[in-house]
């Protein structure tokens, strides 16, 4: 599925921060008046959201931490990547119509890893 | 872990966030300021070794967000001090402040130290009427504040609080906001507690300009979509239901007062049948989740009738505990607001009289006081 997101770098809006929390053991994302408690794969994904690297590369490094956290036996369960890229992109597009992330067209200056 | 904490603490939850009122100082003289009449002094607030401790046991309990608050925080030199230990401590700092002191090299030297999100309060959208109710010449000033904290790159909300006196000039007042380029509009009907109940007679609008304002509100939403977050605080006289208590008494939020005394929201302090710990004698921790104060209205087995076999008593709480307490006297009452709760004639008289309009002239407004009134004697 082609997406608008495709080509460009989703970065975490400046207002919201993403905390591991110790007493809940949870990951939480912290907003202006707001807290959201997520789950393990969107904490992923919004970790990944530095504004340095395009949805294909946000979805190819999911699937390699996944393969690497999963037993050989089961990896061939695991989603294919076109289909990740779909379900990440949407994530994100909730993420940004949310105003938690913001999609750039461009990568975000210094330091461009990917 | 979830059933650990519960199994521990009989049910209750670690808390979310916390209101650190720094002070009651403050430039202006809001007429409907929540703080208490009663206003602690500078010399019996909290000293900055003693506002750090607050914040590292906070954090310990699970707290991760810290609104510094007041009267106005600014005035206390140690703001940034205080900010970069939450912000060290990972949790999110946020500044309620009325802007009055907030140049461009403070915000910049607040955000370097953390700051997260920065909310000023405005009285009315334009100059004129803003200075009359804050009683002080602050619009400008405020403006300034709010341009800073757009340049300096971070998140900026207004809240406004809704009254009489400003209601009908809601359009200004969005637009005030979206000049700014906020990106959060809290339109806060006033809540009437403490300086507010002492001038509700002033305060306190007809149906008919809250109707009027709620469709402006309903305009812009729709015109702004997601460019703008705009929140809607019902004005609770006119609510069909009771409002619950901030997420539930003592169950997500605690305030720490300028005197160390814990509360479970920023109004409770005026219930003088509950009596509240104070951190400089016991822990964040053992107050939380041991205190009498915290664990009184948890639960629903503290509840009279008729909320004790109704069937909305898990989604409202009863209502306000302090709503009830300052009207009826009796902090254990159903929220007079609620239709069923035996007080509710209390809500439909001052509803009546705003209608009518026929008490406006009969008294003046109160303007919240500079200090401390040496006159009332501190509450413990
Ligand atoms: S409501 Fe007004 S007087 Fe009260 S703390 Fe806020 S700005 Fe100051
Ligand atoms: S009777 Fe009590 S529980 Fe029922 S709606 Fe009224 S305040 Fe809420």
């Amino acid at each position: 599925m082609e997406s608008i997101l495709t080509s460009s770098f989703p970065k975490l809006a400046a207002k919201a921060r993403l905390k591991f929390d110790k007493v809940r053991e949870k990951h939480l994302l912290l907003l202006p008046e707001r807290v959201v408690v997520l789950n393990e794969t969107a904490a992923a994904i919004l970790t990944l959201c530095d504004g340095r690297q395009t949805v294909p590369a946000i979805t190819e490094k999911m699937r390699a931490s996944l393969l690497t956290d999963t037993k050989a036996a089961d990896a061939g369960e695991l989603p294919d990547l076109t289909t990740m890229e779909a379900d990440i992109s949407k994530f994100l597009q909730e993420m940004e119509d949310q105003g938690w992330v913001v999609v750039q067209r461009h990568a975000t200056e210094n330091n461009q890893t990917s | 872990m979830q059933q650990k904490i519960t199994k521990r603490h009989n049910g209750v939850q670690p808390p979310f966030s916390l209101l650190a009122e720094l002070t009651h100082r403050c430039p202006l003289h809001c007429p409907y300021c929540s703080n208490p009449l009663n206003l602690t002094s500078k010399a019996l607030e909290l000293t900055t070794e003693e506002w750090c401790r607050v914040l590292s046991e906070a954090a310990d309990l699970g707290v991760v967000e810290v609104h510094f608050s007041g009267g106005e925080p600014l005035l206390r030199d140690d703001l940034e001090v205080l900010i970069r230990h939450a912000h060290e401590l990972e949790m999110y700092p946020n500044l309620i402040t009325s802007g009055i002191g907030l140049s461009a090299e403070k915000i910049s030297r607040l955000k370097e130290a953390g700051l997260a999100n920065v909310q000023v309060s405005f009285q009315a959208g334009e100059a004129t009427l803003s200075n009359r109710i804050g009683g002080y010449k602050a619009f400008e000033k405020k403006r300034e504040a709010a341009m800073s904290v757009k340049k300096a790159g971070l998140h900026l909300s207004l809240n406004v609080v809704l009254h009489r006196m400003n209601l009908d000039h809601l359009d200004e007042i969005i637009q005030l906001a979206e000049e700014l380029g906020a990106e959060r509009l809290e339109l806060a009907n006033t809540q009437y507690y403490n300086w507010a109940l002492l001038n509700r007679e002033r305060l306190l609008p007809s149906m008919e300009q809250i109707e009027r304002a709620r469709e402006i509100y309903e305009a812009a939403k729709a015109r702004l979509g997601n460019r703008m977050e705009i929140i809607w605080v019902i004005p609770d006289y006119y609510a069909s239901s009771p409002k619950p208590c901030m997420g539930g008494w003592g169950a997500i939020a605690l305030t720490a007062a300028p005197d160390g005394s814990v509360l479970p929201c920023p109004t409770a302090g005026m219930m003088k049948e509950l009596s509240f710990e104070n951190v400089r004698e016991s822990s964040l921790k053992h107050i939380w989740y041991e205190s009498k104060s915290f664990n009184h209205f948890r639960g629903d087995a503290w509840m009279p009738e008729p909320c004790q076999s109704c069937k909305f008593r898990h989604e409202d709480g009863g209502g306000c505990r302090c709503q009830a307490y300052a009207l009826t006297g009796d902090a254990h009452a159903a929220d007079p607001v609620c239709q069923l709760a035996p007080d509710h004639h209390l809500i439909k008289m001052a509803i009546r009289e705003a209608d009518e309009g026929n008490t406006v002239k009969s008294s003046a407004l109160i303007y919240r006081g500079h200090h401390a009134r040496k006159t009332i004697a501190p509450s413990k």
